[in-house]
C-alpha cells in the first residue's frame, strides 16, 4: 500500500439483483472490477455516460451499497469490511455531494437543521455551538449566515447546491465524492461552484473524487481521470494527457461528440459520432463491452476481456489494440 | 422561398399570476423567423426561452396569459385564432419535441402504435396499413435501425436516444413547417446527443421545415444553428447570426458565457471565469436592463432605463447601453 | 450627463459601483409547508364548511348532553314517542289539550308545553270512544277505524288547532320516553370517540409498521406485508364481529376492537411512501453522514410522508364512525342504555312507519358527520399534495 494514496479502490464489485423469493431478477453488474487510486490533496476525475456505473461506483465508496466484492481502502483500512457501526468515526471523514440540487435537501427541514444534521451523528461539538458552525460553514461556501432559518424552496438551484456543499463540509471531512454536483445546474452557475469547490479545497486541504459526464469540466478540475463504461475502466491517465493522446476508441469518439462552442471548429470537424446505443448494464455484451459500437472491432474483442495495461508511465488503457 | 416570414413576433409579454405576485417570464420579445432557417435560443433557467415558445402556440399553464403583443404565424394572427384553428395549427404545422422522452410518451401504448394514432388524427381517410408504412418510412427517417421491429416495442424497450428520435417522428409525421425542440438532448448522453444533432440538421436540410432550438448549450448552437437569439430574463438581449454571436459578440452577458465554458486547452490551476450572482426574480425583475446586476461593465444609466436594441448589422442586434454612440471615451466594447 | 434631443432620456454614464449591484437575493414570500397547506385548505369552500360543521358537532356533542338539562337515561313512559312536532288543540274556552297517540290526553300551556295527564271519565268501548272532563264541559276521544279524532260536547273537532315545536323534549322521546337530543348529542360524544381514538391507534400501528417494513426493505419487508395482506383478506367486519363476541359489548371493547383491525391501510400506505423517499438523495446525504436509521425515519422519511397519512387518517373516520353505528346496530357494540348513533338507529329501525323522527336523526347525524370528515379530507388531500388534484 502507497503512503501517498489516501483511498485506493481495489477490484470493485457491485451487483444488483439476482435474489428474489421465486423471480430471480436478472443480474445488473453496474460495477465490474473498477481499481483506481487517489492521492491525498489531489482531485480525481471519473467520466462516464449513462449505465457506466460511475455513481454506483461513488455510492459504494461510500457505503450507501455493500460491495459485492473488493476492497475500498481508506488510510490502510478496507472500509468495504466493516461493520455499520465501525464504519461511523469513518462517515465523519467522508462526506459525499449529491447531484440533484432539488432532492438532496429535505424540503421539511430548515436550512439550519440540514447543515447541521452530520453533527448530530458525531461528538463533534455540543449543540450550543451548533448555530455558529453552520454560519461559518454558509459563510464559506457564499452564502448569508442570516439566511440559515429558510427552507430549500426558497432558494435557487445554485444556492441549494451550495447548502449541500455546506453540510459537506462541516464535519472537516478529509475526502469528499462530487456525485455529478453540476450537470443540474446552469452553466454560469456551474462555474461558480466549480470555482468555490477548488478554493475549499485549497483552504481545507481536501481531496476530491469528481464524477460527471462534461469531460471538459472533469478534465479542467482534476490531476487524474478515468474513463468508465459499462462498469468497467476502459481509460485512467493524469487529465492532460487524456486530452492530448487519448488511446481507447471510445475515450476518442467521446470527446469527438462534445459540441465545440465555436462554429467554425464545428462545422469543419469530421463526423465522428459513435454509432450505436449503449449496452444495458444487465446484458453486456462479452469480451469488450464496447466492441459492439467500436469502429476497430476484432475477433479476440468478442473472446476476451481487456485489461488495462500500462502504456506510457501512469496511462492505462484497456483495448486489444495495444 | 416564401419572402414572408413563417413566425413574426412582437412586443411578447407573457406573464404567470400566482399567488406571490405577477411572474413576467416573457417581457417585450420580438423576432421573426423564415421557412427553412434553424435558429437556436440560448439562455438559462429563468430566461424565458421556454415559456416563449410555448405562448406561440399557446400551451400555457392555466396560470400563465399572454398580456401583450402579436403572434402571427404564416400572417394569421395566432392569437385571435379559433379553438379549431388552433388545433390545426398545432397538429398540422407545429411539430414538438420536449426535453424528456420517458413522459412524452405514454407508456402503455406501443410506440407504433402512438405514431400510427397521430398518424390517422392527422389523416382520416387513409387506412390502417398505410398508416403504419408511414410509421415505419417515419422511424427510417429517424435513423431507427430495423423500423419494423422497433414498431411494435414499448417506451420502456427503447434507450434515452431511441426514445427521442421516436419523438421527432412524431413531430414530423404531419410534415410541420415549424419544429419546435425544447432542450432536446439536455437529458441525452454526450454521445447520443451528437447522433441527435447530426439526426437534427438531416431532418432539416430533407423536409425543410424551420426549426427553433431551445437550449442552454453554446456548443450545441454552434453545431446546428444558423442564427442564434440570447435571452436573459425574460428579455432577447443579443441576436444575430452564427458567427456573429461567436466571434463579434456584442452583449456582455453572452460573452460571459461563452468564457463559463471551461475551454479544453484551459490548464488545471487557472481560476474558471464565472458571471457572479444569479439570475433576477421575474416577480420584480429589475426595471432597467436585466443583465445589469451581474454585469462588471454597468453604469449608472443601466439601472433605471432599459436599453433598446442597437443594430450592428442588419442581422445582429443587441440590447446594451455600451453600445449607445452618445457613449463618451472608448470606442463600443465587441468581439473577444 | 447628456440630454438628447429626440428622446428627453438623461443617460448617465458613471460606471456602477460594487455595492449597487447584485445580492444574493431569494424568492417571493416566505411561506412553510403549514402555511402553504393552509392557505390553500382555506380556499377550498366545501373543506372549510366541513371543518366548521366538525367544530359544531363536537361542541353539541362535549356540551351539549349537560345544557339540555335532561340525562340520556330518564324515562317518563308517559311522554313515550313523543315528536319534535306536537298538534295542540285549542277549546274554547282556552283550554289547550295534547292528544298523545297512545290515547291520552294531556294538558297543555299556550306556549305549547304539556303538563299534567288528564285521566278519563269513562269508556265506551262498543262505541270506541272515551269520555273526558275538564271545566265541566265534556270531551270525547274517538278511536274508530277512521283515526283519532278528539271532539267536544258537540261532537264536533275542537276550533284551533296549530302545530308547534316540542316544548318539553325539543327533539322528541323515543320508545321509553327518553329524551333523543340528549341521547343524539351523547351519541355523538360516542362516535367522535371512536373517530379520534381509532384514527390514533390507526396512526400509531399503522406508522410503525409500514415504516420499519419500507425502511428495511428485503424479507423483512415480504414477510411483513405478506401478514398484512393476509390479514386484510377477510373483511375486517368479521373481526371485529368475532372480537366483539369474544368481549362482550361496551364502549371501550368496541373501541379496542375498531382499533386492532383498522391499521392494515395505514400500514400499506405507509411503506409505500417510504421505500419511495428511501431512494431520495436527501435521505442517502442523512445515510452518508453516518445517521441512524431510526433517526433517519423519523425526522426524515416520517415528515414527508405525513400529507398522505393525515389525508388516509381523516378518511378512514367515516368508516370508523359507521363501524360503531353497525356494531351497535346489530346489537354488538355500545352497551344500551348508552346511546350511540347505531343504538338509537337500531331503537328507530322498529318505529320507523310511527315515529320516523326517531330513526331519521340519527341518520342525519352519522350522514352528516361522516359527509364531512370525508370532504375535509379531499381537502387535505388536494391542500397538501396540489399535483394530486384533478
Amino acid at each position: 500500500m502507497d503512503e501517498q494514496y489516501l483511498i485506493e479502490v481495489k477490484n470493485l464489485k457491485k451487483y444488483f439483483g439476482g435474489g428474489g423469493f421465486l423471480n430471480k431478477k436478472p443480474v445488473i453488474k453496474a460495477v465490474d472490477d473498477v481499481s483506481f487510486s487517489i492521492a491525498k490533496g489531489e482531485t480525481f476525475g471519473l467520466i462516464g455516460e449513462s449505465g457506466c456505473g460511475k455513481s454506483t461506483v461513488a455510492r459504494t465508496m461510500i457505503r450507501l451499497y455493500n460491495p459485492t466484492a473488493g476492497s475500498v481502502i481508506f488510510e490502510g483500512t478496507d472500509i468495504a469490511k466493516l461493520g455499520e457501526n465501525e464504519l461511523i468515526p469513518y462517515r465523519r471523514r467522508i462526506q459525499m455531494i449529491f447531484q440533484d440540487p432539488y432532492a438532496s435537501l429535505d424540503p421539511r427541514m430548515t436550512v439550519k437543521r440540514i447543515v447541521s444534521e452530520p453533527l448530530t451523528a458525531h461528538d463533534i461539538c455540543p449543540m450550543s455551538e451548533y448555530e455558529e458552525r453552520v454560519a461559518e460553514s454558509l459563510r464559506m461556501v457564499g452564502l448569508e449566515p442570516a439566511h440559515m432559518g429558510k427552507y430549500p424552496h426558497e432558494f435557487s438551484g445554485g444556492q441549494r447546491q451550495r447548502i449541500g456543499i455546506a453540510r459537506a463540509i462541516i464535519t472537516r471531512p478529509d475526502f469528499i465524492i462530487c456525485d455529478e454536483p453540476i450537470s443540474a445546474l446552469d452553466v454560469s452557475i456551474q462555474a461558480q461552484v466549480v470555482n468555490m469547490l477548488q478554493s475549499l479545497q485549497e483552504q481545507m486541504k481536501l481531496t476530491y473524487c469528481f464524477i460527471a459526464h462534461d469531460l471538459a469540466m472533469v478534465k479542467y478540475i482534476s490531476k487524474h481521470m478515468a474513463v468508465m463504461y459499462v462498469g468497467q475502466l476502459v481509460e485512467v491517465s493524469p487529465s492532460e494527457e487524456l486530452y492530448r493522446t487519448p488511446l481507447h476508441p471510445y475515450t476518442i469518439g467521446l470527446m469527438g461528440a462534445i459540441p465545440i462552442a465555436d462554429p467554425r471548429i464545428a462545422q469543419m470537424k469530421d463526423d465522428v459520432s459513435i454509432k450505436g446505443e449503449i449496452p444495458s448494464p444487465s446484458n453486456p455484451p462479452s469480451g469488450c463491452r464496447f466492441r459492439t459500437r467500436c469502429p476497430f472491432v476484432r475477433d479476440v474483442c468478442k473472446e476476451v476481456i481487456p485489461k488495462l495495461k500500462e502504456i506510457t508511465p501512469n496511462h492505462f488503457v484497456a483495448c486489444h489494440l495495444f | 422561398m416564401n419572402v414572408q416570414p413563417l413566425l413574426v413576433v412582437n412586443n411578447l409579454r407573457t406573464s404567470f399570476f400566482t399567488f406571490s405576485g405577477e411572474v413576467q417570464a416573457v417581457r417585450n420579445v420580438s423576432f421573426e423567423l423564415v421557412d427553412g432557417e434553424i435558429i437556436g435560443i440560448v439562455g438559462e433557467s429563468g430566461s424565458g426561452k421556454s415559456v416563449m415558445c410555448l405562448s406561440v402556440i399557446r400551451l400555457l399553464h392555466e396560470s400563465g396569459q399572454i398580456v401583450d403583443g402579436q403572434i402571427l404565424f404564416d400572417g394569421k394572427n395566432v392569437l385571435e385564432m379559433s379553438k379549431k384553428d388552433l388545433r390545426r395549427l398545432r397538429n398540422n404545422q407545429i411539430g414538438m419535441v420536449f426535453q424528456e422522452p420517458m413522459t412524452s410518451l405514454n407508456p402503455t401504448i406501443r410506440v407504433g402504435t402512438q405514431i400510427i394514432e397521430r398518424i390517422l388524427a392527422l389523416n382520416k381517410q387513409i387506412s390502417k396499413e398505410q398508416a403504419r408504412e408511414k410509421a415505419k418510412k417515419l422511424l427510417e427517417m429517424v435513423k431507427i435501425p430495423d423500423a419494423k421491429m422497433h414498431l411494435d416495442k414499448y417506451p420502456f424497450e427503447l434507450s434515452g436516444g431511441m426514445r427521442q428520435r421516436v419523438m421527432f417522428a412524431i413531430a414530423i409525421a404531419c410534415d410541420p413547417r415549424l419544429l419546435i425542440l425544447d432542450e432536446p438532448t439536455t437529458a441525452l448522453d454526450v454521445t447520443i446527443q451528437s447522433q441527435i444533432l447530426k439526426l437534427i440538421r438531416n431532418l432539416q436540410e430533407e423536409t425543410d421545415a424551420s426549426i427553433i432550438l431551445i437550449t442552454h448549450n453554446l456548443g450545441v448552437v454552434a453545431e446546428t444553428c444558423k442564427r442564434v437569439i440570447v435571452m436573459y430574463g425574460g428579455m432577447i438581449m443579443e441576436e444575430g447570426l452564427i458567427e456573429e454571436i461567436f466571434y463579434e459578440t456584442a452583449h456582455q452577458y453572452t460573452i460571459g458565457l461563452k468564457k463559463s465554458i471551461p475551454d479544453i486547452n484551459k490548464v488545471v490551476g487557472d481560476r474558471l471565469f464565472s458571471i457572479p450572482g444569479s439570475p433576477p426574480s421575474l416577480l420584480d425583475p429589475p426595471k432597467g436592463c436585466p443583465f445589469y446586476p451581474r454585469c462588471d461593465k454597468a453604469m449608472k444609466v443601466c439601472v433605471e432605463n432599459c436599453p433598446p436594441y442597437f443594430q450592428l448589422s442588419p442581422t445582429h442586434r443587441s440590447m446594451c447601453w455600451l453600445l449607445d454612440p452618445e457613449m463618451p471615451g472608448q470606442p463600443n466594447q465587441r468581439g473577444q | 450627463m447628456i440630454v438628447t434631443q429626440q428622446e428627453q432620456l438623461v443617460k448617465d454614464w458613471t460606471p456602477l459601483q460594487q455595492e449597487d449591484k447584485y445580492a444574493e437575493t431569494t424568492t417571493g414570500i416566505t411561506l412553510s409547508y403549514w402555511q402553504d397547506v393552509r392557505r390553500r385548505l382555506f380556499k377550498n369552500k366545501v373543506a372549510v364548511a366541513s371543518i366548521f360543521v366538525i367544530i359544531m358537532i363536537m361542541l353539541a356533542s362535549i356540551f351539549g348532553p349537560l345544557l339540555t338539562g335532561k340525562t340520556y337515561d330518564a324515562q317518563q313512559l308517559a311522554l313515550r314517542n313523543m315528536p319534535p312536532r306536537i298538534e295542540i288543540q285549542t277549546a274554547n274556552d282556552g283550554t289547550n289539550f295534547y292528544v298523545h297517540p297512545d290515547l291520552k290526553i294531556f294538558l297543555a300551556e299556550d306556549n305549547g308545553y304539556v303538563s299534567e295527564e288528564l285521566a278519563p271519565l269513562s269508556a265506551n268501548l262498543s262505541d270506541k270512544m272515551f269520555i273526558f272532563e275538564h271545566n265541566g264541559n265534556p270531551y270525547y276521544l274517538s278511536f274508530s277505524t277512521d283515526g283519532l279524532k278528539y271532539l267536544d260536547e258537540n261532537q264536533q273537532p275542537l276550533p284551533q288547532r296549530k302545530t308547534t315545536w316540542n316544548k318539553n323534549y325539543l327533539l322528541g322521546t323515543d320508545s321509553l320516553g327518553r329524551d333523543m337530543l340528549t341521547r343524539l348529542l351523547y351519541g355523538g360524544r360516542i362516535s367522535l370517540m371512536v373517530a379520534f381514538i381509532v384514527t390514533i391507534s390507526t396512526m400509531l400501528i399503522g406508522v410503525i409498521y409500514g415504516g420499519i417494513s419500507g425502511y428495511y426493505g428485503g424479507n423483512t419487508d415480504i414477510l411483513m406485508m405478506r401478514v398484512v395482506e393476509i390479514l386484510m383478506a377477510i373483511p375486517s367486519i368479521i373481526y371485529i364481529i368475532l372480537l366483539m363476541v369474544y368481549l362482550g359489548q361496551g364502549v371501550y371493547n368496541i373501541l379496542i376492537a375498531l382499533a386492532l383491525t383498522s391499521w392494515l391501510g395505514m400500514a400499506q400506505l405507509v411503506r409505500g411512501q417510504v421505500l419511495g423517499l428511501k431512494e431520495q438523495e436527501f435521505v442517502l446525504a442523512a445515510k452518508s453522514a453516518g445517521i441512524s436509521p431510526f433517526k433517519i425515519i423519523l425526522n426524515h422519511l416520517l415528515p414527508n410522508s405525513i400529507g398522505p397519512i393525515i389525508v388516509s387518517a381523516t378518511l378512514s373516520i367515516p368508516g370508523a364512525i359507521a363501524g360503531e353505528a353497525f356494531m351497535s346496530f346489530i346489537g354488538l357494540g355500545v352497551r344500551p342504555p348508552m346511546p350511540s348513533w347505531g343504538i338509537l338507529s337500531n331503537e328507530g329501525i322498529n318505529a320507523i312507519r310511527s315515529s320516523p323522527y326517531q330513526i331519521l336523526l340519527p341518520s342525519i347525524a352519522i350522514s352528516l358527520t361522516m359527509f364531512a370528515f370525508n370532504f375535509l379530507g379531499d381537502g387535505l388531500r388536494d391542500a397538501l399534495d396540489p399535483k394530486l388534484r384533478v
